[in-house]
């Protein structure tokens, strides 16, 4: 650390702080002064893809494993990140979809959970920014409105996703994704290899692999191995960052802070600061889904060219949603197969995902060690159990164009791999902790970045979304 | 498994477990068992015998199987009494993996050509294998 204040610090370097930086840094003075601190350390793609080989890395014991971060008090449900520089880009599937504009108007058309404080027409431009610059993939014809078109072109259907595209149009798209559909910008063309969580092919955006130019920023300074506990705050604002490095304790203080971890440490930090707002760490959650394995009268289920190919809205708006969960499908493309001879690919698996609600009874605590916060995690609510049995009932009439011939339901899936809630965002702090520009509604010079921010929890993947709120944030701040 | 299937397999390994010790049930390794039901399963196929055994050895590095008797006797038990493969969601993951770590899908399903092991981690040493993704079927040909 070179100096002992900074115009701003960043803690944590994945989606949410670098987009923050990168809108940031384009407004910000040639001398702005800015610290980043890292929990971890960059473990290399190309690293990953050699651990994921068999062969030896040293690199692969420098982050700790995200399940012993935290202390699990309901442990029938794990939350799955990846610590380290680029946070969770190194193990996302880089699934893209936008938000659609009802998913911020819950209260006022459903009369379900809160509006969120800002809406889709606030986030459009910023979409499209945060689509430019990850080279989203993607179709022409969406069920969200959109006025720039996506950088890339679309991944190809199977043969089953084009009957369905044929009969729902744009209800039933190409997945727009990260996984590009042509190299681009130094990343090669994703050949569906479906292990994603560490592309064989470095296909989808990460940050490592983003040319963002974020990092090398001369008015950029990032510091390894810094694990922030702590943040004083007094007389309504932040003061200094608190933490550890090689075993000694470090303060900084800084005129903006901003909270880029994830929404588990995240909402710790804020606790172990002494924040009282009732909704720090309330609120846990994500999406509920459910594998559907449709099996096929002499259909062949080929031809696809990514990992998800194809996203279905039939299930997501409606006036169901005043009682049952929204539900996104996703047109899965690994090289499953059915185990009867000559039948292999008469299959198709639909993943479907299901919006959640925040509970009071799903929550982050702090504990007595300071870096590892306790989770408990009670269930998904009524209203997404709710969700199950409606698409349930709806499914064998939503696929009546297939020559369908029997339809299996994986029990819940344990985890979607996102974290999301603890501290919401509001009109005001009677009702969540940040405001629309992710400001702590009482520590006005503290940012608080990342899916901690959703109000409620559509069935659509959230890092897009994460990322663009950023970039607004940001846009707006400076 | 539905529950019959679950009942029935149940009862079909605790009569197992009295009955089958005679017949060097014992003495089976999870190996052989494991072997001997992707054999069976697959018997149309022809099949690269030491591809089979590599792939067993592979799979069940690290697998729960090592430290849980009761699914070591699941297995073999299976294996004795000649159960199929969909009836069983443990044999069914078994065959289900070996069969996606071949070049079996690669070759179109072609059941005159032997089949052979890849490996388990195949999208790493293999990228782009996906058997039925538009790189094995373009466009044009569907």
């Amino acid at each position: 650390m070179k100096y002992t204040s900074y115009d701003l610090v960043v803690i944590g370097t994945g989606f949410a702080s670098t987009f923050f930086l990168y809108k940031y840094l384009s407004k910000a003075p040639t001398n702005a002064k800015v610290l980043v601190l890292e929990k971890g350390h960059l473990f290399p793609h190309m690293e990953r893809v050699k651990e994921k080989r068999g062969e030896k890395t040293p690199y692969a014991k420098l982050n700790p494993d995200a399940q012993e971060t935290y202390e699990n008090l309901t442990p029938e449900k794990r939350w799955m990140f990846t610590q380290g520089f680029g946070g969770s880009s190194n193990c996302w599937y880089g699934c893209t979809p936008r938000f659609m504009p009802s998913d911020f108007k819950m209260k006022s058309l459903y009369g379900v959970a809160e509006d969120w404080p800002l809406q889709y027409e606030d986030l459009d431009p910023y979409y499209s920014q945060v689509e430019e610059l990850m080279s989203i993939s993607g179709p022409e014809l969406t069920p969200f409105p959109k006025t720039s078109k996506y950088p890339l072109p679309p991944h190809l259907f199977t043969t089953v996703d084009k009957i369905l595209h044929k009969e729902y149009g744009h209800l039933y798209i190409n997945q727009p994704t990260a996984r590009a559909s042509v190299a681009v910008n130094g990343r090669n063309a994703c050949c569906a290899s479906t292990v994603c969580h560490v592309c064989p092919v470095n296909a989808k955006f990460t940050i490592e692999n983003s040319n963002m130019g974020v990092y090398d920023d001369p008015r950029v300074e990032t510091v390894y191995g810094a694990q922030v506990y702590s943040m004083d705050l007094e007389q309504n604002r932040a003061r200094k960052a608190n933490y550890l490095k090689d075993g000694k304790e470090y303060h900084v203080a800084a005129d903006i802070f901003a909270l880029g971890t994830n929404a588990i440490f995240n909402s710790n930090i804020l606790l172990n600061s002494g924040d009282t707002n009732a909704f720090t760490g309330k609120g846990l959650g994500e999406q509920v889904a459910l594998e559907a394995s449709v099996y096929l009268d002499n259909l062949e289920n080929v031809g696809g060219s990514t990992w998800v190919n194809a996203n279905g809205y039939m299930l997501y708006d409606g006036e169901h949603r005043k009682d049952s969960a929204a539900c996104l499908m996703e047109s899965n493309n690994a090289p499953y197969i059915r185990l009867e001879r000559g039948k292999w690919r008469h299959l198709i698996n639909f993943r479907m995902i299901l919006e959640d609600l925040p509970e009071a009874r799903n929550f982050v605590a702090k504990t007595t060690d300071r870096m590892k916060p306790a989770i408990t995690h009670k269930g998904p609510s009524e209203y997404t159990l709710k969700g199950v049995e409606h698409l349930k009932a709806k499914l064998p009439s939503i696929l009546a164009c297939l020559p369908v011939e029997k339809i299996e339901y994986s029990p819940l899936i344990e985890s979607e791999a996102h974290i999301l809630g603890t501290t919401r965002m509001s009109k005001t702090a009677a009702e969540g902790v940040i405001d629309k520009h992710l400001i702590h509604h009482q520590y006005r010079n503290l940012f608080v970045l990342g899916s901690g921010s959703f109000t409620t929890y559509t069935p659509a993947n959230p890092t897009l979304t994460l990322s663009a709120l950023s970039l607004h944030a940001a846009d707006k701040s400076f | 498994m539905n529950r019959r299937n679950f009942l029935r397999l149940t009862g079909l390994a605790g009569a197992a477990l009295v009955a089958l010790p005679s017949l060097g049930f014992m003495s089976t390794s999870i190996k052989d068992a494991a072997v001997g039901i992707i054999t069976k399963e697959l018997s149309y196929l022809k099949l690269d015998k030491k591809g089979v055994e590599q792939f067993v050895d592979d799979y069940f590095k690290g697998h729960y199987i090592n430290s849980s008797l009761k699914t070591q006797i699941n297995l073999k038990s299976c294996y004795y009494l000649g159960v199929d493969a969909n009836e069983s969601r443990l044999l069914s993951k078994l065959v289900h993996n070996y069969l996606t770590s071949t070049d079996f899908f690669l070759n179109k399903m072609d059941e005159s050509k032997t089949v052979k092991y890849i490996g388990v981690n195949k999208s790493y040493k293999m990228p782009c294998s996906n058997p039925f993704s538009s790189f094995y079927y373009p466009p044009a040909t569907v």
